[in-house]
């Protein structure tokens, strides 16, 4: 989770978190292919214009995601419910209920991922917490541990490429077939788990050592307000899915 | 010794990074579910359980109350950071998943913690994703038989991947003995036979 300087990415993350939820719902309420991609196109869209994501990237990161779209399309036109035969091959049942299903669900997880994006890439980890803390009231104890666990995140990469390379070192037989597989994924798993509660409990003694006990009897040094953007933000999603609705009218 | 049975910074600290760590994993998970979910529906769900197993996992090595709720949403919330492919329903999938588990850590007071309840979470969490993919998303609108075969293999997978799994792992975890100050051994400890 990286920030870029906009509009949205100033948004309050626990507002921003609510609104793009409200967001999906109404993705899940929609219920033919062209309603849904005209809803898909809302986060697109933003993404590429207010939340300034330059294009390059937007679409880096969203390329992975069309194979979801494709997958998801393919398994509810081959075995989804429906009764107009389109095409059949082998135990494959094209129906155009299918089809349309499989398409409007295909778009509808494609706009899921585009909102997770546009998130992700507008919100800064930490203010995400702190603002779950000071809006939400999520607890200080949950919120702190979370901040940390967060920070070691890209260190578990690296982990579980060194426990993979100290067990080639050491010269680990490699099992092949399913068994094999189980094995290797519990080897690199277990001491992956093992280091993770190392490392929570010194976290958690190192804060508890400088008088951090969780409670709500602490003041903040960053406090993450909410401001008039959210309320434009607010009128920009409430604009945009109003004018999907009287497009499909 | 007794134990209260509120959470302390250190239970929740482990939780979260045995969560995150799961995330971590999920994310590497995910592609394998994809193929195999597009070869024949179904097998993908054979599979599916490994995501309810952070919530087994941490309930069954701090059983207290929450674990296993906050578990289920850091790991999806890790899943999302760290690029997850299904976006902010990760996060939706992970609440559906937690409150299933705890709710059935709960019916048994968080007092059992044996196989069978662990095979019972699992597949409580398989059920309550299936009810999430059954709102929002493809469940409803498959043919019976695809159907019927997601949501009989998606809970057994529940129960085998969370459940058992999570006994396998946590046994060899408490081998290292790295959970020696938490309740699944503690709570050996106090009663050994």
């Amino acid at each position: 989770m990286s920030e870029t300087d906009s509009l949205v990415s100033r948004v309050n993350p626990s507002i921003k978190l609510f609104l793009h939820l409200i967001a999906m719902l109404l993705l899940i309420v929609a219920k033919d292919p062209v309603t849904t991609l005209y809803l898909l196109a809302i986060p697109v869209l933003l993404s590429l214009t207010v939340a300034r994501i330059p294009l390059k990237r937007f679409l880096v990161r969203i390329a992975p995601f069309l194979v979801l779209l494709a997958t998801t399309t393919w398994m509810l036109a081959a075995y989804g419910k429906g009764t107009t035969v389109v095409y059949e091959l082998g135990w494959f049942r094209f129906t155009e209920e299918g089809l349309s299903n499989g398409l409007n669900i295909g778009f509808r997880t494609m706009a899921f991922v585009s909102y997770g994006l546009l998130f992700t890439e507008t919100t800064d980890v930490t203010k995400l917490v702190l603002s779950l803390m000071q809006q939400c009231k999520l607890p200080p104890k949950i919120a702190y541990a979370m901040l940390a666990a967060f920070r070691f995140l890209p260190m578990f990469k690296e982990e579980y490429e060194q426990v993979k390379a100290a067990h080639r070192v050491r010269g680990v037989a490699r099992v092949p077939g399913i068994r094999g597989k189980v094995q290797a994924v519990l080897r690199y798993t277990v001491p992956l788990l093992a280091q993770g509660i190392r490392k929570a409990e010194r976290v958690a003694v190192a804060l508890e050592a400088r008088g951090f006990d969780g409670s709500w009897n602490r003041t903040f040094y960053r406090t993450v307000p909410i401001t008039w953007r959210d309320g434009v933000y607010l009128v920009i999603l409430a604009v945009l899915h109003v004018g999907v609705w009287v497009l499909v009218k | 010794m007794k134990t209260g049975n509120v959470v302390n910074f250190r239970e929740v600290m482990i939780t979260v990074i045995l969560a995150i760590i799961c995330g971590f994993l999920y994310v590497g998970w995910a592609p394998l579910f994809m193929g195999l979910d597009a070869a024949l529906p179904g097998a993908g769900d054979s599979i599916y359980g490994v995501w309810f197993f952070a919530g087994v996992l941490a309930a069954l090595i701090v059983q207290k109350p929450g674990i296993a709720l906050l578990a289920e949403v850091a790991a999806a919330s890790g899943e999302l950071l760290m690029g997850g492919p299904y976006g902010l329903s990760t996060l939706l999938y992970g609440l559906a998943q937690g409150a299933a588990t705890e709710v059935i850590f709960l019916i048994f007071g968080y007092k059992n913690f044996k196989l069978p309840v662990l095979l019972l979470a699992g597949a409580a969490a398989g059920a309550a994703s299936l009810v999430y993919d059954a709102f929002s998303g493809y469940l409803a609108e498959l043919n019976t038989t695809a159907m019927t075969a997601k949501i009989v293999l998606r809970v057994l997978s529940g129960a085998i991947f969370a459940g058992l799994l999570a006994q396998v792992v946590a046994g060899l975890l408490v081998k290292t003995g790295v959970l020696n100050s938490y309740a699944i051994v503690k709570k050996k400890m106090e009663r050994p036979f």
